[in-house]
């Protein structure tokens, strides 16, 4: 009712409307960055070796989706064949990598309430990378629906390690952003250098194709890794959408949490046995793709504030927007071949982390 | 009174004492390892004939077998003691490295050194560029890894200049040049031929193996001034410890002892990287153990750093030589050994002896 | 005018000698088991013949039994029956028709006979293409600074199908007309999308194109699927030559084991050679005992190791994809040859650094002709790798000994 408040400038009525603008805006936005993911999408579907016009990339799409056969060999065929087993699957895999990855992201930063926290930064990608290089050796391949189980679960127990010691160093000590991000660096440097142990004595010459196989890379992606990936994105999203507002009491600290109604020792484990299940399932078929995970939701932070239930969804988007940009500037800028998105990220995120860090004008916790 | 100080003064000769004690446990370690490590190796070489091909070289005898004088006196020798200065260097700079920045788990490549110099080494193995044009070969791959090593701490040195920072920017600064360097190095090994690839690897994982008469004194000499600058910096580093506002209050510039240390701990481990790639967790961990015994007097913590950090070095070298069917570099060894006990201290690190 | 009849009788029965001596030639590879891997070579010779249907006769009639026969069932329907009959006898006519094979990994393969144009993906595989003059079969190529241009010649300016030598775009060969098959080499790291290819109808052929004898058995299918046989078959008596020629000097029979010269091989920069590797092969081959004691294909030998050094070969041979074109002898001498200083071999001139772009064979006959010079000749190699130049590649008019650098030792440097 207007006039209630009397004097005040802001009755209720147009306290409620400038929420709902608000609340729209970001929405808006939320809206825009899932329509540029569709955009960005349909115009990668579009870049390849083998000429096809933009539209009939489309039409072709649409056809092959309503039962469309050619006769084999013919160009229609190869068209049909290209668009559909080769790049749909390339550019679903970049989206789900870049959705995947950066949802972790935001939900690592929540929890352990650290702005730099990623799958990368946290030694995550590094210890999954690693499980899944262990079982590869031991002779599981991706050939076989088991081998490929396999491989993936030892990703998912290698990522769990430094997941868990990053959780124990952030519950017992007060530990600065710079802290957490340090334990990642060692953490990886220690990976590395067992992946690396394991390659060279069990390949000799090998070390360029293993090198190779551990870029991020969504080159060769076939329609047979989507199920798995797919269906972890689609449940870990699904949880930490639907999480958002235990996400947001993280950050005001376990006691807090526990007077608002959350446990916030067994959510985070919760929430870190599924990151670590979404990341080895990236991370096994597409190798160390870094930064996604810091940098969406960063860029996300800046337009939409800290409220997790807008930020996840848009990160969401954006990561998927970030790992499809990084896919076509790497296969234009030395078109025909293809520069891994690994690192193109790399060479795009690095600089931004750079640059977040001198920008700040606070501390990052520091006591003086 | 009298029994009070009488206690104080015994608590204070058992500190002492104990103090001492280490040390002399820590050098003679290292002393004893290095002794052993001369008849550690693939080669077949008795134990005492070792000592005995040394001391014949040093009376001036002729070698009896060629061979054996050549791997004890070329390789081995050579190799023990670049471990020692290397252990010491690294030791040292982690010490430093963790009270200055006053994080547990800063180490000397915190400021990106290592990502540079495997950038440099990647530049002049991959691509056959050298700063020094007219060099190839190791020289060109030492050359490039010390300059290139040094970037990363510069561009930090300039930001700490013009921008105030602290400590923990310091350290995110370091992590953030050293991904772009990563970038870089990455985008040069994807494009490397198979035989660079693999020599660019095995450089960056870090071994002692490149030692020799020829470089053992750089290696020295840069470990001797990065140890005398940073032991008299000692004390400055215990007043760093309580916060930059006390240190200006007692009289210690902490923005200008903190870039003195930064320049000598870079020049230190550039000059230790140029030569044996990137040697991890040494310079890491050896703060760590050495902080249990000690405790975090830096005038203390950093000379007994560096005479751990030489016997777990030379140590570990030792391992590595008789590794798997050929040998292993130190690199290795040091990730795996060193590896685990940084989980451990990690999960068992408790604020007591930072705060 | 009765000059020139004589001279023209001269002319004819002169070429008709020369055309009768080929014919009468007659030669047949006899010796040399299991190399043709095409179902159908009942016989396991180097032929698909009428030989080989009376082989089957005789499987089918109880004579001879089928386990010695592997490559009999023709039609891969697990029975040696008439059916395998009619289709050698088609496969004799040389029908287009589907046929199997054994590819490199020895999987049992079927592809379209005759195969159309190829895709090549792999230097070694593409100078086996070349040795069998199929060059009109490529239609395209993968990347690669090694693919030799002065050794293969216009092969080299065939449309290339990849960014990388391992692999091939499909999207990219999707573009070229008329492509059939991929041709690549036995390693798993080439074409390891090789299933996006099969799905689209496109055969993935893996030949063995780089380990030592295995290399003859593979030019001869490859020589067969192309429908190059002739050729194949002439390159293949080129090999037999030299194998034939260094066996009867200094084959397993012919010498004792302690007049033998000890060796061992190093490949890229420091990987020295186990008893898996092709060069340990090939250095048996040529008559000496490899030192070498490991299972693995190759071992580094760092700066800094000890481990080589208990080890005492004769010989140390170094192979290096030096090439065909210029090469600073000096400079490569002195990066490969910096590890092994301290070597016997190394010091008594005895370490050479071997150019691994002519084909396995013609580098066995350099080692060999290194290890034994007096028994062997000295220039052994050389001729050999002249008589490949001419007649199996496309190189035009090099001269081994003035153009090409095939061995670098001390003795070659400059005083």
């Amino acid at each position: 009712m207007s006039g209630d408040a009397g004097s005040s400038e802001f009755s209720s009525e147009d306290m409620k409307e400038q929420y709902h603008s608000y609340i729209l805006r970001k929405i808006l936005f939320i809206i825009l960055c899932f329509i540029l993911v569709i955009i960005l999408g349909g115009y990668a579907l579009t870049i390849g070796g083998r000429e096809i016009a933009h539209l009939d990339v489309y039409r072709i799409l649409w056809e092959h989706l309503n039962g469309a056969e050619y006769p084999r060999g013919t160009s229609e065929w190869w068209d049909d064949y290209i668009v559909w087993e080769i790049r749909l699957p390339r550019v679903l895999m970049a989206i789900i990598a870049g959705i995947s990855l950066s949802v972790c992201g935001v939900a690592m930063q929540s929890m352990l309430k650290n702005p730099l926290a990623d799958p990368y930064t946290t030694g995550m990608a590094s210890g999954a990378v690693f499980g899944a290089v262990v079982a590869i050796v031991l002779g599981m391949s991706f050939t076989t629906a088991m081998g490929m189980y396999g491989i993936v679960g030892n990703a998912f127990i290698g990522g769990l390690i430094p997941a868990l010691v990053i959780i124990t160093i952030s519950k017992f000590v007060r530990t600065t952003p710079a802290t957490l991000i340090l334990a990642g660096i060692a953490l990886s440097y220690m990976f590395n250098a067992l992946k690396t142990l394991l390659l060279i004595t069990t390949n000799e010459e090998n070390i360029q194709e293993a090198y190779i196989w551990q870029i991020g890379s969504v080159q060769d992606a076939v329609w047979a890794d989507i199920p798995l990936m797919f269906a972890m994105t689609v449940i870990g999203s699904i949880f930490l959408l639907s999480t958002s507002r235990q996400l947001n009491l993280l950050t005001l600290g376990d006691d807090s949490a526990r007077s608002l109604g959350l446990d916030a020792s067994q959510f985070r484990t919760v929430c870190l046995i599924l990151l670590s299940l979404m990341i080895a399932s990236i991370v096994s078929f597409t190798g160390i793709i870094g930064f996604v995970g810091l940098v969406a939701p960063h860029m996300v932070r800046m337009i939409l504030g800290a409220d997790n239930r807008f930020i996840t969804p848009a990160s969401m988007a954006l990561g998927a927007t970030l790992i499809l940009a990084a896919d076509v500037v790497g296969r234009t800028i030395v078109a025909p071949g293809e520069l891994p998105v690994g690192i193109i990220m790399s060479f795009i995120g690095a600089p931004i982390f750079l640059y977040l860090i001198i920008r700040q004008k606070k501390g990052y916790g520091e006591v003086y | 009174m009298e029994v009070g100080l009488s206690s104080l003064k015994e608590d204070y000769r058992i500190y002492i004492l104990r103090k001492t004690v280490f040390m002399i446990a820590c050098i003679s370690v290292a002393l004893l390892a290095l002794g052993l490590s001369v008849s550690f190796g693939k080669y077949e070489i008795g134990f005492f004939e070792s000592y005995g091909i040394i001391i014949d070289h040093l009376r001036g005898i002729e070698p009896a077998d060629e061979m054996k004088h050549y791997i004890v006196w070329e390789l081995r020798l050579p190799r023990a003691i670049m471990a020692i200065a290397v252990g010491a260097g690294l030791g040292i700079g982690g010490a430093a490295m963790q009270s200055m920045l006053r994080n547990p788990l800063a180490d000397p490549y915190t400021t990106g050194v290592a990502s540079g110099a495997s950038l440099g080494a990647a530049v002049a193995i991959i691509l056959g560029i050298c700063l020094i044009p007219s060099l190839t070969g190791q020289y060109a791959i030492v050359v490039n890894a010390f300059f290139f090593s040094l970037i990363p701490a510069t561009i930090i040195v300039l930001i700490s200049k013009y921008k105030k920072t602290t400590p923990t920017m310091i350290i995110l600064a370091g992590i953030g040049v050293m991904y772009i360097f990563s970038a870089t190095t990455s985008l040069l090994m994807l494009i490397a031929e198979p035989d660079s690839l693999a020599e660019v690897y095995i450089w960056t994982v870090g071994s002692l193996g490149r030692a020799s008469w020829e470089n053992i004194p750089l290696v020295i000499t840069f470990v001797i001034i990065g140890i005398i600058i940073i032991q008299t910096n000692s004390r400055n580093l215990n007043i760093l410890a309580m916060g930059d506002k006390n240190a200006i209050s007692l009289g210690v510039n902490a923005l200008r002892t903190r870039l003195t240390l930064l320049v000598t701990i870079a020049f230190l481990t550039a000059g230790i990287v140029s030569f044996t790639g990137t040697i991890g967790f040494v310079g890491l961990i050896a703060p760590h153990i050495v902080r249990i015994f000690l405790g975090s007097d830096n005038r203390y913590l950093v000379p007994a750093s560096a005479a751990l950090g030489a016997a777990l070095l030379i140590v570990a070298d030792c391992i590595a030589k008789e590794a798997g069917a050929t040998g292993l570099p130190v690199g290795v060894i040091t990730a795996i050994i060193g590896g685990p006990i940084f989980l451990m201290i990690l999960l068992k690190m408790r604020s007591k002896a930072w705060n | 005018m009765a000059t020139i009849a004589i001279a023209s009788i001269l002319v004819v029965s002169g070429l008709g000698l020369v055309l009768l001596s080929q014919e009468s030639d007659g030669y047949r590879s006899t010796d040399f088991p299991e190399r043709l891997m095409i179902f159908g070579n009942a016989n396991n010779d180097d032929y698909l013949d009428e030989d080989d249907i009376t082989t089957l006769e005789k499987i089918i009639a109880g004579e001879l039994d089928a386990e010695d026969h592997p490559l009999a069932d023709a039609n891969q329907d697990g029975v040696i029956d008439q059916k395998d009959i009619d289709m050698v006898r088609k496969m004799i006519d040389r029908e287009p028709m589907e046929i199997y094979y054994l590819n490199a990994h020895g999987d049992v393969k079927s592809v379209q006979y005759p195969v159309g144009d190829v895709a090549v993906v792999g230097t070694g595989i593409m100078g086996a293409v070349m040795s069998i003059g199929a060059d009109e079969k490529v239609a395209a190529r993968s990347f690669g600074a090694t693919y030799d241009r002065t050794l293969i010649g216009d092969l080299y300016d065939v449309p290339i199908i990849s960014d990388s030598l391992f692999r091939a775009d499909v999207e990219l060969v999707s573009n070229i007309d008329g492509i059939t098959a991929i041709l690549t080499q036995e390693s798993t790291r080439y074409v390891q999308n090789a299933d996006v290819f099969e799905n689209a109808g496109i055969d993935v052929i893996r030949i063995a194109a780089t380990d030592g004898l295995d290399t003859i058995g593979g030019i001869l299918t490859l020589g067969y699927l192309l429908g190059f046989e002739e050729q194949a078959n002439e390159y293949v008596r080129f090999c037999d030559e030299i194998i034939s020629y260094i066996n009867d000097r200094v084959g397993p029979d012919m010498m004792a084991d302690d007049e033998r010269v000890t060796s061992l091989s190093v490949v890229m920069i420091n990987s020295v050679s186990g008893k898996d590797s092709a060069y340990f092969s090939a250095t048996q081959i040529a008559g000496s005992i490899n030192l070498a004691d490991w299972d693995d294909t190759t071992q580094r030998f760092q700066e800094g190791d000890e481990w080589l050094l208990s080890y005492d070969p004769d010989f140390i041979i170094h192979a290096r994809g030096i090439g065909y074109g210029d090469v600073d002898i000096q400079a490569t001498w002195d990066q490969y040859g910096q590890y092994f200083t301290e070597m016997r071999a190394y010091k008594e001139g005895n370490y050479h650094i071997l150019n691994g772009n002519p084909p396995v064979i013609v580098r066995i006959a350099y080692i060999a002709s290194i290890f034994y010079p007096d028994i062997i000749g000295e220039d052994f190699g050389d001729i050999k790798h002249q008589e490949f130049l001419d007649k199996f590649s496309n190189a035009d008019n090099l001269n081994v000994k003035e153009d090409v650098v095939s061995t670098i030792n001390v003795h070659m440097l400059a005083a």
